[in-house]
């Protein structure tokens, strides 16, 4: 297993000296208000069958699952991000950039037998409306093995309209970032429980995927895509969501309504912080799974360069603010660092921004960690961001969040 | 006279050429001047040592000036001749092609090619058709006008053009389907086709001739060489550059007529595509094909008429019937026996529905029945977007039944064959991206292969692919494509 390197310093950063350091310059009251609930941290070397052992100790360490899904409809954000085909060098996307369907398994089945009423796995395919199980089958998984793991299971792209009469409108509370609301497929809001289920990774745009930035892809590219009509959604995805979000070179299709500020910065450091912040903010996130048995560095996906690596750990918790924030310090990153800093080198902090927003605290010493500390869990993926080739980005001037 | 081994090259001379070029804008004079040296014999060195067998020369075009073009080829004719390449003279479609024959053969060309509709039945006419085949007339050679160059679209601005495709990445021309549908509709021995290169301003790649050939090589097809008209230019001043892309045009050709063999493989069918691909079908059917190969799924033609053949279903999962018209009573019949042995059969509305619902992937676009064994995929509209056709066809047969999955494939596209026997195979990749780094393949079948080997075209010996089992079939791990890759695959 990779050894962490500077690591007396970065323990300093992330541990509670640091937070407590932070708290002492005066942090703002609204940052000491922010909810802070439990994380739960679990070593686990494998995708073995210490796997569904250590995800229920990690669900009994944050109060059991029984009081989120019993009797209820669950929705899961996994996080299947590029095309199938796509690997980092021959390892299957599971090992890699996306998130384990052994984890998924594992997961599906635990909230079975914790009574959830009805399941449904989620994601926006990569400019496709297939269905969730062919996407799958395409990488080599068996969907239906998925399928099978509980009673009853259903998987839906959410990159369209998929089984829904319309889509949805989510409000952002209190007036979003970017946008004022955000249009999703039936199922985010056809649920009574929902869960981002994520791997452990770098971002290039973001600095860390995890649970939050997954929430990224709730979005459908036949409302955000590149090349969708003004006037109406597209009937089906055909591309990415540069255009909308990242560039800010054009608005949604009706109905999504238009950015709330046409002049703010078209960078998508700037941008893609305040998206995801937004989306998580409109369809909240009731309990962040974060996968990083085995995972990647030095960007999101193979289409970043980036290596493979094998944290052995999984991170969990109620509050995707809090959990991101512990995530982030196991993987050696200071959640409380500012934008233009390690691992947030050209975008703001979305942690700061959902902190301010009042969505959950990413200060270390007020979130209650549960099963292996951090510093016993932690591996650090700096040294696999920093080797990674830079893009050729503008540098991300700043700007104080909002 | 015997078509079948000729490798033909476009040879651009005599004064018919030269009053061509003339015409065309930006040629200057001391590129006309180079150009003149084509009709000279000495020039056919540098063909010399390639496999180019065949002369295809301007012959007639209907004009008074025919009789003096062809006096004016002789010695070249004759230089070419005692080298043993065979000479096709080009008669355009206005020349009188009974005249031009005649003069061809007192010329001692070996035929002539034409496009010319009224062109006589004769072994030594090489006939060309329109790229719809509308002519189905059974023969032993079929040229084909009008397929693109192969490789990324490019736009006018000289920008690969990422956004007009629809499915997101960038679009990418290839004749691959298009040489089986030839073969496949008039069962020729020798098919050829006709493409230029294109005019990007500056001189074609020399990876982008390999891709000419081996697009069209892959399934039994021979480009007929042309070259762009600054290589034309650049080799007549005989420069090293243009040396260069002569000598990789010449392997690339080279490679291919060593492994002719493989040319005799069938593509490996999952999906017949069923429909008589001729007048109102035509265009949906023939854009299906093409859209199928783009996505990567294993595509077999079935002509309408020939679906009552033994084997003409066989070994498949799901069947297309494309064609808005019903197909008569006896195809039917075969065709819903084949969905009641176990196969999927996909028509469009108003065809006949049996059993009931069955579950599956949801697909909005159709309604899904049990029938036996098998299922039903009834659309609920008409066929109209042949993209969303190939797709929706795609996902009815489902991905869990894939034989064959290509992990990290960059822009490229793939075509798997197999013998006869289906004791050995071949998994031609031809990749479209710009030299440099690539990243490592992964190649997933279902059918387990013992061994496979990775040939390139610039490699003698085959590369060993590391092989591993991959439940429920084996993956091989081939080195990274550079421009072009065969996986032979074997036991």
């Amino acid at each position: 297993m990779r050894q962490a390197h500077e690591l007396s310093r970065r323990r300093f950063i992330a541990g509670g000296a640091a937070a407590a350091l932070g708290a002492g310059l005066g942090r703002a009251s609204w940052a000491r208000a922010a909810p802070a609930a439990t994380v739960s941290i679990a070593k686990c070397g494998s995708y073995g069958p210490e796997l569904v052992p250590a995800l229920a100790r990690m669900f009994d360490e944050l109060g059991g699952l029984g009081r989120l899904v019993k009797g209820r409809t669950v929705a899961i954000k996994l996080n299947l991000t590029g095309a199938p085909s796509i690997r980092l060098g021959n390892r299957p996307a599971g090992l890699a950039h996306w998130v384990h369907p052994r984890v998924i398994g594992a997961v599906v089945h635990l909230m079975d037998r914790a009574g959830a009423q009805r399941i449904r796995l989620l994601e926006s395919a990569w400019a496709t409306a297939m269905p969730l199980e062919e996407y799958m089958y395409q990488a080599g998984w068996d969907a239906s093995e998925l399928v099978s793991a509980g009673r009853r299971i259903e998987l839906e792209n959410t990159n369209w309209l998929g089984r829904g009469t319309d889509y949805h409108r989510f409000d952002v509370p209190r007036g979003g970032l970017l946008f004022p609301s955000y249009y999703l497929n039936h199922s985010f809001h056809d649920c009574d429980t929902f869960v981002s289920l994520a791997k452990l990774k770098d971002h290039m745009t973001t600095g860390v995927t995890l649970s939050m930035k997954n929430c990224f892809g709730n979005l459908p590219t036949t409302i955000y895509g590149d090349h969708v009509p003004k006037d109406r959604p597209e009937e089906r995805p055909h591309s990415g969501r540069g255009r909308v979000f990242h560039q800010g070179g054009r608005q949604p299709a009706s109905p999504a309504p238009p950015e709330l500020d046409p002049a703010s910065p078209r960078h998508e450091g700037y941008r893609l912080p305040r998206v995801v912040v937004d989306v998580c903010a409109a369809r909240p996130i009731d309990l962040a799974i974060v996968d990083g048995i085995e995972s990647m560095g030095g960007a999101e996906g193979p289409w970043g360069g980036g290596e493979a690596c094998r944290p052995g750990v999984l991170v969990a918790g109620t509050n995707c603010v809090n959990t991101d924030a512990v995530a982030t310090a196991v993987m050696g990153y200071d959640p409380m660092a500012k934008g233009g800093t390690p691992p947030f080198y050209s975008c703001d902090n979305f942690l700061e921004l959902a902190e301010a927003r009042g969505l959950g605290s990413r200060d270390l010493s007020r979130i209650e960690v549960a099963g292996a500390r951090i510093e016993d869990a932690r591996f650090d993926f700096a040294p696999m961001l920093r080797s990674r080739v830079r893009r050729n980005l503008p540098d991300y001037p700043g700007k104080p969040p909002a | 006279m015997d078509a079948t081994a000729w490798v033909p090259i476009r040879w651009p001379c005599g004064p018919l050429e030269i009053e061509r070029v003339k015409a065309v804008p930006g040629v200057t004079t001391s590129d006309v001047l180079a150009l003149r040296q084509w009709s000279e014999p000495a020039l056919l060195d540098r063909i010399a040592g390639s496999p180019v067998s065949c002369l295809v020369v301007p012959w007639a075009e209907g004009s008074e000036r025919d009789g003096e073009h062809q006096r004016s080829l002789v010695p070249l004719l004759a230089a070419a001749r005692q080298r043993g390449l065979a000479l096709v003279g080009w008669s355009g479609e206005k020349a009188d092609t009974r005249r031009a024959l005649q003069a061809a053969r007192d010329a001692g060309l070996d035929a002539i090619a034409t496009g010319a509709a009224d062109a006589p039945a004769d072994a030594a006419v090489l006939r060309f058709r329109d790229q719809w085949l509308a002519d189905r007339s059974p023969s032993d050679f079929v040229g084909a006008f009008g397929p693109a160059w192969p490789g990324l679209r490019v736009t006018t601005s000289g920008d690969v053009d990422a956004e007009t495709g629809p499915t997101g990445p960038p679009w990418l021309n290839s004749n691959a389907w298009y040489v089986r549908l030839a073969r496949a509709l008039v069962q020729p021995k020798t098919l050829w086709l006709a493409f230029e290169p294109p005019e990007i301003g500056q001189p074609v790649a020399a990876v982008s001739y390999a891709q000419a050939v081996a697009d069209s090589a892959i399934h039994g097809g021979r480009w007929l060489v042309s070259l762009d008209q600054r290589l034309r230019v650049a080799l007549a001043a005989d420069t090293a550059s243009a040396r260069a892309t002569c000598a990789a045009l010449a392997q690339s050709l080279a490679f291919f007529e060593a492994h002719r063999a493989w040319a005799g493989y069938d593509a490996v069918g999952q999906l017949g595509v069923v429909s008589d691909y001729a007048g109102p079908h035509a265009f949906l059917a023939f854009e299906v094909l093409n859209l199928l190969a783009r996505q990567g799924s294993l595509a077999r033609i079935v002509e309408t008429r020939r679906v009552h053949e033994a084997t003409s279903l066989e070994g498949l999962d799901a069947v297309l019937y494309v064609d808005a018209a019903p197909p008569d009573r006896d195809v039917a019949r075969k065709l819903y026996a084949f969905a009641e042995a176990g196969g999927a059969l996909i028509t469009p509305p108003g065809r006949e529905e049996r059993g009931a619902p069955s579950e599956g992937p949801w697909l909005p676009g159709f309604r899904l029945l049990r029938h036996g064994a098998g299922r039903l995929a009834v659309a609920r509209e008409d066929f109209a977007d042949p993209y969303r056709l190939a797709e929706d066809a795609q996902l009815v047969m489902s991905h869990r039944h894939d034989r064959l999955r290509i992990f990290n494939p960059g822009t490229s596209q793939s075509h798997y064959l197999a013998s006869g026997d289906g004791r050995a195979g071949v998994l031609h990749t031809l990749s479209y991206q710009a030299p440099g780094a690539r990243t490592p393949t992964g190649v997933w079948f279902r059918r387990a292969w013992k061994e496979g080997q990775a040939w390139s075209l610039d490699g003698a010996r085959p590369v060993p692919a590391a092989r591993s089992v991959a439940e429920p079939g084996v993956e091989f791990q081939p080195p990274p494509v550079s421009v072009y890759s065969a996986l032979e695959l074997l036991g």
